[in-house]
């Protein structure tokens, strides 16, 4: 039984590995820019994850951010991010204070995002 | 309820533990639980200013929401694996019969590992968020904290290989399990700029944490702790355990599938991922089935029913919360809809805590009190604490998940906008708050039983 365990261990691990390999060799990494990068750092730094989401991980109590981009627009979202309105479950909380390059390279970040092919989710209307 | 008074009150006249021997390991093992226990009783207060701002928005809150739930989430993974490093260390020495390689390591790990929590814990409070969910302590707590795992297996494997060590399998297994939490957390050290690639290693840690390396040590630990509590032979459990250990490793693996469905990766992760997130049913139902057989037989003897209790429980949870709720979510028709609301959320709770939260707190029960007379008044109020930690985490759980079905049917079905939904869900936040209530006054009551016990000078404890 001891040598079932290593087997399937060894194993797994080395299916694992090239299931990774084949998962990640072929993306889009072309399309990444220096904008998206400093985005996401910027993203990340935030911590907007804790409220929102990206491909549906993330918190639950902000929108999906996916297809942010293709829902509102840039010029919108950018104007939503600067302007601050009042999050609609309260009555005096407001969107997080961002400086406006900030916004500039989160939204580059959050276009490349909208661009990443995700198989069929999420499902219509969402879209 | 005589027959389990009876029980206790045996112990009174003989000073050994139920495991025999008390080894000098087992007393920095029990700082460990001890601290574990502590940073739980924390986490109950701080996630219920979480839930409230949920409720009240508008509140002033002194911590701001990002940096309180980053603060939740590391505390729900750090403290159970701190309880958990407690329980191996422990059951490694009685399962090999020798004292751990080097204390003095094992307390320089501990001081290494409660310092990383703090200092994670200090400064997502003064906002410095790495912005990945579950590893927002920023970089040098996560090098801490790989050192301190590095440093747990270096001390493990040096102990199996004393040649006074008995080779046993539920050692090969609990290091396997340390050395595999070490190898997923490496890689998740870094910046990934691209967002599909950064899911994909994040989930190494968020799902090939609890599903490989903690269900590993874990199962080393029950399985121990059962030999410890009952008088199940050895020879029944053993090959068990390598059998468990193998589905473990092969579901837990290929499993993570079911978190790559939707992050932007080829479309045979969906295939994968179904296959065997229904495969990891197996292992699940495999234990609990063959725990509940072996316990069920005429001449069983139980020498500590709350600890037995609460295994129990936990796989109960194991099973629904877990295994049966997962399963359903991890069907890609069904998550087409559910991923991303707060099912996930629901199921989260259920299953880490469920699992893992109860799983830590019988075996640091155990480990803490194991060769101490316990009065009565303190063995009904432990079983009080984990009444009303259960019935919480059912009331949360359950509000959540019809939260959730909420947020499906109109958020994705029939394409509400988010927030409006979200303002119709403050029902179900206040439910949860309230299970949250129940649930932080179980976990208090336990953790003030534990620190009244130590502050008598009951528990000897070694740091």
């Amino acid at each position: 039984m001891k040598k079932l365990f290593f087997i399937t261990l060894v194993g797994t691990t080395l299916i694992f590995a090239l299931l990774t390999y084949y998962t990640t060799y072929d993306l889009d990494y072309e399309l990444i820019d220096q904008e998206v990068v400093i985005g996401k750092r910027i993203w990340q730094k935030k911590g907007c994850i804790e409220c929102h989401s990206i491909f549906g991980n993330g918190g639950y109590n902000a929108p999906d951010l996916t297809y942010v981009v293709t829902r509102l627009g840039k010029p919108e979202l950018i104007q939503f991010l600067l302007e601050r309105p009042v999050i609609r479950t309260s009555v005096s909380k407001r969107h997080i204070l961002l400086k406006q390059e900030e916004v500039a390279k989160i939204v580059s970040f959050l276009s490349f995002v909208n661009s990443v092919k995700v198989s069929k989710w999420p499902p219509n209307p969402m879209k | 309820m005589l027959f389990f008074w009876r029980k206790s009150n045996r112990n009174k006249k003989s000073k050994k533990n139920s495991a025999g021997k008390e080894y000098e390991s087992s007393k920095v093992a029990k700082s460990y639980c001890f601290a574990a226990i502590l940073f739980f009783g924390l986490q109950s207060v701080i996630a219920l200013g979480g839930g409230i701002e949920l409720v009240f928005p508008d509140l002033p809150a002194p911590i701001s929401f990002q940096n309180g739930r980053g603060i939740h989430l590391n505390l729900s993974i750090l403290w159970p694996t701190l309880g958990l490093m407690g329980m191996t260390y422990h059951f490694f020495a009685t399962e090999s019969e020798v004292e751990i390689y080097s204390l003095k390591l094992a307390k320089i790990q501990l001081w290494i590992f409660v310092a990383s929590v703090l200092g994670i814990l200090g400064s997502l409070v003064f906002g410095f968020n790495d912005g990945r969910e579950y590893l927002e302590a920023k970089m040098p707590f996560r090098v801490l904290i790989l050192l301190a795992l590095i440093i747990f297996a270096y001390n493990l494997l040096r102990t199996y290989i004393l040649p006074a060590a008995k080779k046993r399998s539920t050692c090969v297994v609990m290091l396997s399990g340390v050395i595999s939490a070490i190898i997923l957390l490496a890689p998740n050290l870094l910046f990934f700029a691209h967002p599909t690639v950064d899911d994909y290693v994040r989930f190494w840690v968020v799902h090939m944490w609890e599903e490989l390396s903690f269900e590993l040590v874990g199962a080393g630990v029950t399985i121990a702790l059962i030999m410890a509590i009952t008088n199940v032979k050895r020879q029944l459990l053993q090959k068990l355990l390598y059998l468990e250990a193998s589905l473990i490793v092969l579901t837990g693996f290929l499993a993570t599938g079911h978190h790559y469905y939707w992050i932007g990766v080829p479309e045979f992760w969906l295939i994968i991922g179904l296959l065997f997130s229904t495969f990891q049913v197996i292992p699940i139902v495999l234990v609990s089935y063959s725990l509940l057989k072996n316990l069920a037989v005429k001449d069983r003897k139980v020498n500590n029913f709350i600890v037995l209790g609460l295994i129990l429980i936990s796989s109960f949870w194991h099973v629904t919360g877990a295994g049966l709720l997962g399963l359903l979510m991890s069907i890609p028709s069904v998550s087409l809809y559910m991923h991303g609301t707060l099912i996930t959320s629901s199921h989260s709770h259920l299953a880490l805590f469920g699992v893992f939260g109860l799983m830590v707190i019988a075996g640091s029960y155990y480990v803490l009190t194991n060769n101490v007379i316990l009065s009565k008044k303190f063995q009904i109020k432990t079983i009080i604490s984990f009444i009303l930690l259960n019935l919480g985490l059912l009331i949360m759980g359950a509000a959540l998940f019809l939260a959730g079905l909420v947020q499906v049917y109109l958020w994705r079905i029939a394409g509400l906008d988010f927030m409006e939904v979200q303002i119709l869900l403050k029902p179900y936040y206040i439910v949860r708050e309230l299970g949250g209530v129940v649930f932080a006054g179980g976990a208090l009551i336990f953790t003030w039983n534990i620190v009244s016990l130590v502050k008598k000078g009951k528990i000897s404890m070694v740091w």
